[in-house]
């Protein structure tokens, strides 16, 4: 009986030095700012990579590759496009401009798969497989060719997190197309097909149908990329603005591929914008 | 009952020495020594473990709480407070084990081995969670080295003044 108590007593110090050294790690991860970001940098790594195992194992090997060619084909055509688009825009009748290469395309894409998304949570958000290695950076605008997805939040080396519009957290500028109506468009919180559509003055002719697209006035977006259509448009007595459900383009429980813009002069936008106070 | 009172004013002078003192000694940026260890290392032979890694706990935690680590210091003397049993197993005779304090003047050159192996793991283990990473392991090493030499330089002193 001794002897049993002897080893228990044994052991037990060992459990207790285990919980206590927990304990203080937890503390160090939890409550010092440099080892708490490295903690988290490994947990987003390690986490986006085992969604990457567990999705690629519910992935068709050729679906899969030929998912990613196309998706790829389309960043890159999307990127000409807009080179073609801006030169056109710039072009003068001698073409001195041209010809001396200022002109330069303003926006670049890069196509990314989606490793990890959730939608059925309140804070949703979603991981793609490219990060800083490949040219991610905060703040770029995700897109499907049915349209906009969200906005890079956090980048790590190989992969980002983008917030997805149905994150309450997120904010899209918008406009409706046609009269041009700039508004804000966010999340209701309650199903990932439907969104809210604010900033809209009541004198505004808003019928269901309408569509709804990005203005471009962010450097997030690029103009005019599809958001949703009016589901629902009310007049509030008494408000200034419209209460507007819209429907949202993109299917969020079927993401596989996206697309990321670049803006080159990003940077130099917002360093403009921040001087005048913004 | 006379040694408690003992090791709590012990406990009050060294935590009190090291926040208000030692934690703003930082010389040419390496030697940083963390003198409060002394209080593990001089407990009776024979405190249980389970007092020992709970003392070595708080002991760290109160540090931490005055220099805002929170957990780094906890960590490293909880592991050297598990250490010292087998610290004891491995550098001491079966007959300095039977006395009551671990003290250079009973043990003489098995004591100099139980501080130096105490103080140096503890230290490496605390720089190495302050920096958190193990790409500057060599200048962690460097440093763990030199603030070991001088917090051992400092306990001989005390052991000097304390007898």
């Amino acid at each position: 009986m001794n002897k049993i108590l002897e080893f228990f007593y044994k052991y037990l110090s060992v459990i207790i030095f285990l919980v206590l050294e927990i304990l203080a790690f937890l503390l160090v991860v939890n409550k010092n700012d440099l080892q708490r970001s490295v903690a988290f940098r490994y947990a987003t790594t390690l986490s986006a990579w085992t969604y990457e195992i567990t999705n690629s194992v519910t992935d068709y090997f050729g679906l899969a590759e030929a998912n990613e060619e196309l998706s790829g084909e389309n960043a890159r055509l999307l990127t000409e496009n807009a080179r073609y688009r801006d030169l056109m825009l710039c072009s003068d009748s001698l073409g001195v401009s041209n010809q001396l290469g200022i002109v330069s395309a303003r926006e670049s894409y890069l196509s990314a798969k989606v490793v990890y998304n959730s939608v059925y949570d309140l804070q949703n958000y979603i991981i793609i497989d490219k990060g800083s290695a490949q040219g991610i950076e905060e703040d770029m605008g995700v897109f499907t060719p049915q349209g906009v997805v969200g906005v890079v939040q956090r980048v790590s080396k190989n992969y980002a997190v983008v917030l997805p519009i149905i994150n309450p957290e997120q904010v899209i500028s918008a406009k409706i197309k046609g009269n041009n109506q700039l508004g804000s468009v966010k999340w209701n919180g309650k199903t990932p097909l439907k969104a809210k559509l604010y900033e809209i003055p009541n004198h505004v002719n808003v019928v269901a149908g309408d569509s709804i697209v990005t203005s471009g006035f962010s450097a997030i977006f690029p103009e005019g990329i599809m958001i949703g259509v009016v589901d629902k448009a009310t007049n509030v007595e008494n408000t200034m603005y419209c209460d507007i459900d819209i429907a949202l383009a993109v299917d969020f429980q079927s993401l596989s591929y996206v697309t990321v813009a670049a803006f080159t002069n990003k940077n130099e936008l917002l360093n403009l914008q921040k001087s005048l106070g913004k | 009952m006379k040694y408690t009172i003992e090791f709590l004013f012990w406990f009050v002078g060294l935590v009190l020495f090291q926040v208000l003192l030692l934690n703003h000694i930082q010389i040419a940026g390496v030697i940083n020594p963390f003198l409060y260890i002394y209080f593990i290392i001089a407990l009776p032979i024979h405190t249980n473990r389970i007092s020992l890694i709970f003392t070595g706990f708080f002991l760290g935690l109160v540090i931490d709480m005055f220099s805002n680590t929170w957990g780094i210091h906890a960590m490293a003397t909880t592991f050297i407070a598990f250490l010292r049993p087998y610290m004891f197993r491995i550098v001491a005779t079966q007959e300095e084990l039977d006395k009551v304090m671990p003290r250079f003047k009973t043990m003489g050159v098995n004591y100099v081995k139980y501080i130096v192996l105490m103080v140096f793991i503890h230290h490496l283990l605390l720089f190495t969670l302050e920096a958190f990473t193990f790409k500057y392991f060599w200048v962690i090493l460097l440093k763990a080295l030199v603030s070991a030499l001088i917090t051992i330089l400092l306990i001989f002193t005390l052991e000097k003044v304390r007898k």
